[in-house]
C-alpha cells in the first residue's frame, strides 16, 4: 500500500523541508493529528504510513525531516527499529509517540537515535513545536528527562572521577603541585612566585603536562584537578 | 499555602533584581540573600531551601569546587546556576556534572527566572534547548568510550592511560 500523498501527487521525489511523515495504526490518532498538523505553521504537506512496512517505504522514497511515528503502529515493536529507521533515512529526524511514556523509556530512546518523545495524548499545538524544533536539529524531550541524561551523565563523570585520580599519578611531584595551582587559578607568573621557579620553567611543565594527560587547555586541567581534589565522585565521605 | 522556598546567592548586581523578580511571583518565597561564597554554602545547608539561587558569572572554579559540598550537605536543594552569555561550556557541564540543575543566563532573569525556579521545583532540569543535543551527544561519547575501554583492558588489570606505551592489550573476541 503506497502512502497516500496529501496533493495526490504520486511522483517520487524527495520530500520539501516543511513535509512531515506521520506513521500511525491508529486511524483516529491520523486523524486527530493530520488534521490540525496540517494547518500548524512550518508544516507544509503531512504524509500518511499505516504499518511499518508503508513507513520503510515512504522513508525511502521520501526522506521527509521529520517522522512522528505512534510506536503502536503494526510491525514495530522494539526500540532497534528506530535505529533501523535512521538507517534507511540518515537525514529523517523521528519522534516517538508512546502511550505512557517514562522518563526512562524517553531516554533510551533518544540515546538510540530518536529526536524526540511525546505522549501519544499530546495536545497538537505541543507536536508541531516539537516537530519545528527537532527540523532545527534540537531534540524534544520533557525537562524531566533532561534532568535523567544530566544524571546520567554526572553518574559517568563520577566514573571517569575516579580513573582522573589514576592518571593524576603521571604526573611528578612539581607537575601535581603546578596544576593545583592552575587550579586555584593562578597565572603563570603567580605559580612561578609562588614555586620559587621562573615563568619559563612553569610553562615547561605545563607543556608536558598537557602531554602527559592529553589536554589543550588550562580550563580543562583546572577541572580535571579540581575532580580529584574535591572528590567530585558519589563515593564522598 | 506552601511556598517554594529559594536562598538568592548572587553578586551584588544581580542580588537585587534577583530577589524583586522572584518576591513578583506567587507561591515563591525568598528565604534569604548572601552572597556567593562559602556563606551560600553554609545557608543553604542550615535552611535546606527548596532552590539555591546561585551566580555564576565570578569566581567560577571556586564555585565548582564548593558544588559537591552543597549536594553533601543540602541533599534536597536544587541549584539553579546565574550565567554570563557566553559561558564556556566546559564550565556549564561541569557544574551539571557536580549537581547543578539548571542554568540561567542573567539577561533572562526578570522573564524566566520563576519558571525556571518552579521547574527546578517540580523535578525538572533547565537548561537551554540548544544543549540538550549537547549533552547527549556527550553522553554517548563517553559511554561509547567506557564500553571500548572496558573491552580492551585485559581482565583484572588496571586500565592504562594513552601517556603510557601499551604493554599488552588483550582484545576481547
Amino acid at each position: 500500500m503506497r502512502p497516500r500523498l496529501r496533493s495526490g501527487n504520486h511522483v517520487r521525489r524527495p520530500a520539501a523541508s516543511g513535509d512531515l511523515l506521520l506513521a500511525s495504526s491508529d486511524p483516529a490518532l491520523r486523524r486527530r493529528l493530520a488534521t490540525r498538523l496540517r494547518h500548524a505553521p512550518g508544516i507544509a504537506r503531512v504524509h500518511i504510513a499505516r504499518d511499518r512496512a508503508g513507513v520503510e517505504r515512504a522513508l525511502a522514497e521520501l526522506h521527509p525531516p521529520v517522522l512522528l511515528l505512534d510506536l503502536s503502529t503494526r510491525g514495530f515493536r522494539r526500540l532497534e527499529t528506530v535505529r533501523g529507521i535512521r538507517a534507511l533515512s540518515p537525514t529523517t529526524g523521528t519522534i516517538l509517540l508512546a502511550e505512557s511514556p517514562s522518563d526512562a523509556a524517553a531516554l533510551r530512546a533518544v540515546k538510540a537515535g530518536a529526536r524526540g518523545y511525546c505522549a501519544r495524548a499530546a495536545e497538537p499545538g505541543l507536536v508541531a513545536r516539537a516537530i519545528q524544533l527537532v527540523r532545527q536539529g534540537e531534540i524534544w524531550i520533557g525537562r524531566k528527562v533532561m534532568l535523567r541524561l544530566i544524571e546520567e551523565l554526572s553518574a559517568l563523570h563520577a566514573r571517569r572521577a575516579e580513573e582522573a585520580e589514576d592518571r593524576l599519578a603521571l604526573l611528578t611531584r612539581r607537575e601535581r603541585q603546578v596544576s593545583h595551582l592552575v587550579a586555584s587559578g593562578a597565572s603563570n607568573k603567580e605559580i612561578a612566585d609562588r614555586l620559587a621557579i621562573t615563568e619559563k620553567t612553569v610553562k615547561a611543565h605545563l607543556t608536558h603536562i598537557f602531554q602527559k594527560l592529553g589536554f589543550q587547555s588550562r580550563l580543562h586541567l583546572a577541572i580535571f584537578t579540581l575532580q580529584v581534589a574535591s572528590g567530585a565522585t558519589t563515593k564522598v565521605q | 499555602m506552601a511556598f517554594i522556598t529559594v536562598v538568592v546567592a548572587a553578586e551584588p548586581r544581580h542580588q537585587a533584581l534577583c530577589r524583586r523578580s522572584l518576591e513578583r511571583e506567587s507561591g515563591i518565597a525568598v528565604a534569604a540573600e548572601a552572597p556567593p561564597g562559602a556563606g551560600a554554602l553554609a545557608l543553604a545547608a542550615r535552611l535546606r531551601p527548596d532552590v539555591l539561587l546561585l551566580d555564576f558569572t565570578r569566581a567560577r572554579l571556586d564555585v565548582l569546587a564548593r558544588l559537591p559540598g552543597i549536594r553533601h550537605r543540602a541533599a534536597g536543594t536544587r541549584v539553579l546556576l546565574l550565567t554570563a552569555p557566553r559561558t564556556a561550556e566546559t564550565l556549564i557541564l561541569e557544574a551539571l556534572n557536580r549537581g547543578a540543575r539548571g542554568y540561567l543566563d542573567d539577561a533572562a532573569i526578570p522573564a524566566l527566572l520563576g519558571r525556571a525556579v518552579r521547574a527546578l521545583h517540580a523535578g525538572e532540569a533547565w537548561v537551554p534547548r540548544r544543549m540538550v543535543s549537547k549533552l547527549l551527544d556527550r553522553l554517548l561519547r563517553l559511554a561509547e568510550a567506557e564500553r571500548k575501554a572496558r573491552r580492551a583492558a585485559a581482565p583484572g588489570a588496571r586500565r592504562r592511560s594513552s601517556a603510557h606505551a601499551p604493554l599488552r592489550r588483550e582484545v576481547a573476541p
